[in-house]
């Protein structure tokens, strides 16, 4: 009985593993692919290169402004998720703590941007106006505002299984609702400001739809304009496209190999409570 | 529900303020002002902004403007998607809730694709899916050369190249939905059906999946809404063409944002609006009626 058991489950494990090559191929073929020549390439083939061709990379970093697209990307994402974070576990803190109706319908009114699409002509319009189009202030805003939702419901479900007592000794200590929060909240909330702040910096650095609509200044642009733009420029030089794309790729996916326990416990945890 | 004075006392509403703030400022602001553009001419042209009741509406669903293949698009992605997810994401997470000794390293494998960029994404699917493309090549090395296809190029089948590379990028996050659904199943309750002798599939349909139905529900909801929603991975893989074949609500919205027809792209996007709650409040509805209760 054991046996076969073990037998089966074995059998399940290879399979498994033969379904990974799926997701494992398209990237095995960009990065073999951005070592190879230029005539190499149009051969779209899966084979190792004749000859490994790390010169591609160097030409890509020669002619794109690399290092300064990632530094936009940081600057937007490193900003958003910190201003995000603090807004929203401040925000969280009263929402649970102080039940009132009013605040309960203040969490609804949160609770709609996690689902309403948002409308990108009255948002441009809004930048506009407020001369925030082309700012890395108003950027790192705007995406803060956009995550603010999905991160106040990852607190809420956190700050609510957080005993009183604490706060209670806060008080009869004497600390000012500002102390209590930065002294004795914060420190608490660790682990769901970690897994707040990696999903929302995977989410921002990734993101394309902001910066093509309110970023027109190329310099301005992270690395995934930077990116998109490559498809058009090196139309005829995929060696150079998947160069750039692992490029630019590969820091995202150790962000992702690191943090990938908060990220996947975060992004289902709050989603199965609420 | 009243709270004493102590309460509000030692949680000041003033920490609540920043957040709302930003946010209402920044997201509820535009979106509520769409409830008024989407009803007038505004466009890059004109300067006097002036109030059209429907117009914008009756030329989006006017047979001339053409956009009912926009629609038809939405709906084919977002449902065709929704279900590919949950049907290999449920597959995924069964399998890989125990059992299996490195399912940590192939949980995180199958989840990273919704990490990668949409943009690399679309560029790695532009090559599989070319003429001459791995995807073809591999059908021909297999003896399969009468399926080939230019995948993204065919208007018949583009929408559905496209949708798929969606499944592709999304299925392990439903698996993760369903894996952590699957760790509320009370462990007991398998040893009783074991004792009472019921064999595997029973298990599954009797008590696995009722457990699931919460799990079973949100995928629903997140599949509807982000594929209503989509816009970045078609407008990489193929900006709405072949001859609009793909083209779904929020590439219009662009499309005519970028022609200056601000008031049209507006309504457009309130259309979406529209779609997307009544989505999420269809989805709840039907759900509830066939709620199954395991607590």
């Amino acid at each position: 009985m054991s046996g076969s058991r073990t037998k089966s489950r074995l059998v399940v494990e290879i399979a498994l593993w033969c379904s990974t090559l799926l997701i494992l191929i398209p990237l095995y073929f960009v990065i073999v692919n951005s070592l190879k020549s230029a005539t190499e390439v149009q051969m779209m083939t899966a084979k190792l290169p004749a000859v490994f061709h790390f010169n591609n990379y160097v030409e890509v970093l020669k002619k794109a402004n690399v290092p300064r697209a990632f530094m936009n990307s940081a600057i937007f994402s490193i900003s958003s998720i910190v201003v995000c974070a603090v807004l929203s576990s401040m925000a969280s803190y009263i929402l649970v703590r102080r039940n009132t109706r009013i605040n309960g319908m203040i969490f609804n009114l949160f609770l709609v941007g996690m689902i309403a699409p948002m409308n990108m002509v009255t948002t441009f319009k809004l930048m506009k106006t407020l001369h925030l189009i082309n700012s890395y202030y108003g950027i790192i805003l705007l995406y803060a505002a956009s995550f603010i939702p999905f991160t106040i419901f990852l607190y809420n479900s956190f700050i609510r299984n957080l005993p009183t007592d604490l706060d209670e000794a806060g008080v009869i200590d004497g600390a000012g609702p500002l102390r209590r929060y930065i002294s004795i909240l914060f420190p608490l909330l660790k682990p769901v400001t970690a897994t707040a702040m990696v999903i929302n910096f995977v989410g921002c650095w990734n993101d394309f739809v902001f910066p093509l609509y309110f970023v027109t200044e190329s310099s301005k642009w992270g690395v995934i304009l930077l990116l998109y733009q490559f498809i058009g420029a090196y139309y005829s030089r995929h060696d150079l496209l998947f160069a750039g794309a692992t490029m630019i790729a590969l820091p995202t996916l150790i962000v992702y190999l690191l943090g990938q326990k908060y990220i996947i416990s975060g992004m289902t945890a709050g989603a199965i409570k609420g | 529900m009243r709270v004493s004075k102590l309460t509000k006392r030692m949680f000041p509403q003033y920490l609540l303020l920043p957040a709302l703030l930003l946010y209402f400022v920044l997201f509820l602001i535009p979106n509520l002002a769409s409830f008024y553009y989407a009803f007038t001419n505004w466009n890059a042209v004109g300067s006097v902004v002036k109030f059209i009741g429907f117009d914008n509406f009756r030329e989006i669903f006017s047979s001339a403007s053409g956009n009912g293949g926009v629609f038809r698009n939405t709906a084919v992605f977002a449902i065709y998607t929704t279900v590919l997810k949950i049907i290999i994401g449920l597959l995924l997470a069964l399998l890989l809730n125990e059992g299996i000794r490195t399912k940590n390293i192939l949980r995180a494998i199958f989840f990273m694709p919704i990490t990668i960029s949409v943009v690399l994404t679309g560029i790695m699917f532009s090559e599989i899916y070319s003429p001459d493309g791995i995807l073809n090549g591999l059908l021909k090395l297999v003896g399969l050369s009468s399926w080939t296809h230019a995948w993204i190029a065919e208007p018949q089948i583009a929408i559905w190249s496209v949708a798929t590379v969606e499944v592709w990028r999304a299925s392990g996050f439903a698996m993760a939905i369903f894996l952590a659904a699957l760790q509320m199943v009370p462990k007991e309750i398998y040893e009783a059906t074991e004792i009472d002798g019921a064999g595997s599939f029973q298990k599954l349909f009797y008590v696995t999946l009722p457990y699931l139905y919460q799990a079973i529900v949100l995928n629903t909801l997140f599949g509807m809404i982000s594929g209503l929603k989509v816009f970045d991975l078609i407008y990489v893989i193929s900006n709405g063409g072949p001859v609009r074949s793909t083209e779904v609500l929020n590439v219009t919205v662009l499309n005519e944002f970028s022609k200056g027809a601000y008031g049209y792209s507006t309504a457009m996007g309130l259309i979406l609006f529209l779609f997307v709650t009544l989505a999420y409040f269809g989805v709840n509805y039907v759900f509830k009626k066939f709620e199954v209760d395991v607590s």
